[in-house]
């Protein structure tokens, strides 16, 4: 015979709510899916109906998803103070991605002279929850010393965290570290390793990097195809360096070792990371 | 026109010029790149207008295919944009006398930036196809070495916006190396923008500002 149990009314008041608060969540958690689908098939008008009554509502992906169509200027006006404005609401409930975008929303230009000290507060506090694109981005700031005080140190911690992550960019300049010895002595294999690092990731700079030392035996053992390998790459995204270096390589090397550099090339597929932005 | 861009595709301001506009806005609905107002040309000015030509139908089958979605669309504008463009040299052109003073890393990160935020802007402009129509209107030389082409873009809802494309032969190749919308040369706007970018915040502050252009978090990452 099957058991009753009795559930006294305030649990079964509890399991009533969760069941209704669970259904609005999957609601808005649609529409925000639905905006998505919309905008990836370029109807931005439907995606800006679907993600604004959520961003109104206090959701913060759909709000920083506002400020991207505000910035790019998809289905409405260019506003580059609607899209900082969306940014800052998502931003100031922690969100990593909008606080990012907030920080390169100040220094990009389109409101006014860039602040990069404002920008470096907002990129402190994402670095802080461990975004990776927020660390690269102060990384280079500290570097600079752009909107904050120059700091080797700091950078290279930031640029550490951010490479281990993923990033590319980050790589990229953890190896220029190493090969100028910023941090007081210069180190040509730790230089090569975050060069072949990046690259692996599709970062054109670094290609171009690692094929030179390749080829010249510099903080690694020469390899002549693995250089023009990495040399055709870069080269094939127009990077100046590359191009005039692989045409000098090539000159000194057969048609084999041409072809097999070639079909390495080719063959080339990026490892998982962040964007391999310049 | 949002500072930055190159083109601006929905702002709307422009104004019909006579014969040649109302004859775009009857191609434009007829969806097709026709040339019209062909005049008497010299063989750089029927080069000129070929890229031109070449480049709009490439885009406009691009942009009438259902079957990929936005961002795919976005890369095959990328590589359209980069092919027609040249852009180290409006990027060298645009950087003006600072160019000389930058380091060798600097200027090889700044053109770097340049072709992405280039590429990123057009693709974005471009990528959201409302139905804007192209039309070639005319070409003519405009110095000995260039030839500009005239364009207009028709939105759905606005008046045509003319746009002139300077072609310039580049290593043998016909290449555009400046667009000016209604009259007004966007390599000359962002080369005066970039110069008080430099002025105040230095070249590094410059680079920074294109990186800051190109590096925002986008919907798959966000």
């Amino acid at each position: 015979m099957a058991r009753h149990r009795s559930r006294s009314w305030p649990a079964r008041l509890f399991a009533v709510c969760v069941v209704v608060l669970l259904g609005q969540a999957s609601a808005l958690a649609d529409a925000l899916s639905d905006g998505d689908a919309a905008f990836e098939r370029g109807d931005f008008a439907a995606a800006l109906e679907l993600w604004r009554p959520l961003a109104e509502a206090g959701d913060t992906a759909a709000a920083f998803r506002l400020g991207l169509l505000y910035d790019q200027g998809r289905g409405v006006e260019t506003s580059p103070k609607l899209a900082l404005d969306w940014w800052r609401r998502a931003a100031d409930q922690g969100y990593a991605p909008a606080m990012h975008n907030v920080a390169l929303k100040l220094m990009d230009g389109t409101l006014g002279s860039p602040d990069f000290a404002a920008a470096a507060t907002w990129l402190g506090r994402a670095a802080g929850q461990g975004y990776a694109r927020s660390q690269y981005s102060l990384c280079k700031l500290k570097l600079e010393g752009l909107g904050v005080e120059p700091d080797v140190d700091g950078a290279i911690t930031l640029c550490l965290a951010a490479a281990l992550a993923g990033s590319p960019g980050a790589a990229y300049n953890l190896g220029k570290m190493y090969r100028d010895g910023v941090m007081g002595h210069v180190d040509p294999v730790a230089a090569v390793a975050w060069f072949s690092f990046a690259a692996e990731r599709g970062h054109v700079g670094a290609m171009a990097r690692l094929g030179v030392r390749l080829a010249r035996g510099e903080g690694v053992a020469a390899d002549p195809v693995g250089a023009l390998a990495w040399l055709e790459l870069a080269a094939r995204a127009q990077n100046e360096q590359a191009i005039a270096e692989r045409d000098r390589l090539a000159a000194r090397l057969g048609a084999d070792a041409i072809a097999e550099a070639t079909a390495r090339a080719d063959a080339f597929q990026p490892l998982p990371g962040l964007d391999p932005l310049p | 026109m949002r500072r930055g861009d190159l083109i601006d595709m929905k702002s709307g301001s422009g104004r019909i010029r006579g014969q040649a506009g109302r004859r775009a806005v009857l191609a434009g609905l007829m969806a097709a790149t026709l040339p019209v107002g062909r005049a008497r040309s010299d063989e750089g000015e029927e080069q000129a207008r070929r890229l031109i030509e070449a480049l709009a139908g490439r885009a406009l089958t691009t942009l009438r295919r259902g079957d990929i979605g936005l961002k795919q669309r976005e890369s095959e504008f990328r590589a359209i944009l980069g092919d027609g463009f040249d852009l180290d040299f409006i990027g060298r052109f645009v950087m003006g006398r600072h160019w000389r003073n930058a380091t060798a890393t600097q200027q090889e990160e700044y053109l770097a930036l340049f072709r992405e935020f280039v590429l990123m802007a057009y693709a974005a402009r471009f990528g959201g196809y409302q139905g804007e129509a192209f039309v070639v209107v005319g070409a003519r030389r405009a110095s000995d070495k260039d030839v500009v082409v005239a364009t207009e873009v028709t939105s759905p809802n606005g008046s045509p916006i003319g746009a002139d494309w300077r072609v310039r032969v580049v290593d043998g190749r016909p290449r555009i190396i400046d667009v000016a919308v209604e009259g007004v040369s966007m390599a000359l706007n962002q080369r005066q923008e970039f110069d008080a970018v430099v002025a105040r915040h230095g070249i590094d502050g410059l680079i920074a500002m294109l990186r800051a252009r190109v590096g925002k978090v986008s919907i798959a990452a966000g």
